[in-house]
């Protein structure tokens, strides 16, 4: 398992749409996704998980990848996050 | 199969020939019910998903054609839902493990993160409670219609038709592809109902108090509708869809000829300029106006930004929505009115009691007053926006001049602490007797009025206006209305108050002609309505 922190920038937190486009980029990777915040935990292939953790400008959570392409998933997700989701995924 | 002849009052003016389409809303029981095969029942779950994901992609285009982008993300989110790993697992456990049946699994599961999400301290996440609720519905609705579900296709309105329905929600209303519906016909008599002033603004013939149309009309019966008459024919004769087929030619010919009095000034009989200004719902009436001559907005109802949402709208979305009526065109002058609600309306998140008597209870600026922090948080959006055009901000259903004195203390208070420079007008709809006969007591408090004269006309009369039964009464040419209309007229012209019309009234021929020969020279009607009063006050 692969982890890091990441600081969420963009100015409206993580609303449905980077939501929808977190959890897009996520499914195409086999690992598994988990978004630590908090005590809450969210599944990271899950728009409802992760709007339940209610992350806000300037949250910092902590994203845990693991499987047998944890670390390319890592970097995309950090990636499209720092990015302030700006970088479309890739297809 | 014979003629028939029903009629109705007509809301909306216009000739239709086409099929019928009857719009039942689906009624779903939902109740704790155990399935007697897991297996079963969840393939028959998964069966009935993709018609749901079908329809939201529907909607998803429909949306951003029509309306915009920001407003399709609200069935985006929806459909993500749909593929959503953690909620189909939920209702997968529900299903198989718990033995629900897949419509109480939905309630279950649904109900559970709706109330997650309404317990967020962001605004914004507590809004996707009400997207969570309504795709539950939407769920719940296919669940019982089973996966092939021709009924309710009638709803995707794959050809022209005039739909009939016992009411119709502004929301079912706004979903449907309007450039099908041809007419539509209502059997409750609201005449001034949401979904009635929306058939108005996109200039749907409409026509509503249609006794027992559900008993008489079936799905794709041939009607002809003359919404300009009031009349309703079931299964026309030959010479009946001439007649009509004429009569919408000629609407064709005479919207064109209208077009030439768009820029025409209207005179009264001192050669005073009379202007003629437009009742809007929201942003998207704005274009329309402009295209039917509108010489700005007489009366913009802000009460459509607070309904069908869980929380109220915060002061920048307001801000955002106050300041783009006023860009539109910086030359308008614009009255937005405050908040008009009270008890007869459904808003969760103010937590309104029910009444005995809504229409004499808490509404209005009584509402305001009684809720400050939703008042002020309007008026500081409002204050805001002051500096992007021309303001009139507008209170409704007042009664003492208390009301009145509080009103402004508070803008005036938030016109310091913002430090709001700008000018801006501020006056009251006179719509209670109470106020029609204190005109010379407000004069000194407000810089305008504007005639209500629906309410004033209900007030007066003391007939309710949703009461079918009693329409024949409720008219404002009844000698008693005209005579206060009169008082309010005078009563303002001697005390420099500048006075206006914004209700039905306006844009009736005969209340329209009566006002600008009484001396009102400010008239606000439905943007529809705009061009041929303008040509009757010019021909006049």
């Amino acid at each position: 398992m692969t982890e890091k922190k990441v600081l969420l920038s963009n100015e409206t937190g993580m609303h449905a749409r980077p939501a929808g486009q977190f959890v897009k980029l996520a499914q195409k990777y086999q690992s598994q996704v988990s978004l630590v915040f908090g005590e809450k935990k969210a599944n990271g292939k899950s728009v409802m998980s992760l709007l339940t953790l209610g992350l806000q400008k300037d949250s910092e959570f902590l994203l845990q990848v693991d499987g047998a392409d944890e670390s390319e998933a890592l970097a995309a997700l950090v990636q499209l996050v720092e990015s302030q989701f700006q970088v479309a995924p890739t297809t | 199969m014979s003629a028939q002849v029903l009629q109705g009052i007509s809301v909306s003016p216009g000739f239709a020939l086409a099929p019928a389409v009857c719009w039942h809303p689906v009624a779903v029981e939902i109740r704790a019910e155990k399935n007697t095969d897991a297996s079963k029942e969840w393939s028959y779950f998964q069966s009935c998903l993709p018609r749901v994901q079908q329809q939201l992609q529907d909607l998803i285009k429909k949306t951003a054609q029509e309306l915009s982008d920001e407003e399709a993300q609200i069935f985006e989110s929806q459909y993500l839902f749909t593929e959503d790993p953690e909620i189909l697992s939920d209702l997968e456990t529900e299903i198989r493990q718990n033995s629900w049946k897949s419509i109480w699994a939905v309630e279950i599961v649904f109900e559970k993160y709706a109330q997650m999400m309404a317990a967020m301290s962001d605004s914004y996440l507590r809004e996707r409670a009400l997207d969570l609720r309504d795709l539950k519905s939407r769920l719940q609705v296919a669940l019982s219609l089973g996966p092939q579900a021709l009924q309710q296709d009638a709803q995707a309105l794959n050809e022209k038709c005039i739909l009939i329905a016992q009411d119709l929600t502004p929301s079912d209303f706004a979903s449907m592809d309007k450039k099908k519906v041809q007419g539509l016909v209502l059997e409750a008599n609201q005449r001034t109902s949401h979904t009635v002033i929306l058939a108005k603004t996109y200039g749907i013939p409409t026509l509503v108090g249609v006794v027992q149309v559900f008993e008489k009309i079936k799905n794709k019966d041939l009607l002809a509708l003359n919404a300009t008459r009031g009349t309703l024919y079931l299964n026309p004769s030959d010479q009946t869809k001439n007649e009509i087929q004429s009569l919408m030619e000629r609407d064709q010919v005479e919207k064109k000829e209208l077009q030439k009095y768009k820029d025409q000034p209207i005179l009264n009989r001192e050669k005073e300029i009379v202007h003629l200004e437009a009742n809007i719902t929201s942003v998207h009436d704005l274009p329309l106006a402009a295209a039917q001559g509108a010489e700005g907005v007489g009366l913009f109802r802000t009460e459509f930004l607070f309904l069908e949402r869980a929380t109220a709208p915060s002061e920048d979305e307001q801000f955002e929505i106050y300041k783009k009526v006023l860009q539109f065109n910086p030359q308008w002058p614009v009255i937005i009115r405050t908040l008009d609600i009270g008890g007869d309306k459904q808003i969760p998140y103010l937590n309104l009691a029910k009444e005995e008597n809504p229409f004499l209870g808490v509404r209005g600026l009584r509402l305001c007053l009684r809720h400050l922090d939703l008042f002020k948080t309007q008026l500081r959006a409002l204050l805001r926006a002051s500096s992007h055009g021309k303001l009139k901000i507008m209170f409704p259903m007042v009664t003492n001049i208390e009301e009145i004195q509080q009103a402004q203390s508070l803008i005036k208070s938030l016109k310091q602490e913002l430090k709001v420079t700008s000018d801006f007008q501020v006056g009251m709809m006179v719509e209670t007797p109470a106020s029609a006969l204190m005109i010379p007591e407000f004069s000194a408090l407000v810089d305008f009025v504007s005639v209500g004269t629906n309410d004033l006309t209900q007030y007066i009369l003391a007939v309710d206006r949703m009461n079918s039964d009693l329409a024949d009464l409720y008219q404002f040419m009844n000698p008693a209305v005209l005579k206060t209309m009169e008082k309010i007229i005078q009563d303002a012209k001697s005390h420099d108050l500048s006075v206006g019309v914004c209700g039905e009234m306006a844009s009736d021929p005969v209340g329209a002609k009566w006002l600008m020969d009484h001396g009102v020279r400010e008239l606000s009607m439905n943007p529809n309505s705009l061009l041929r009063i303008r040509r009757l006050l010019i021909e006049e």
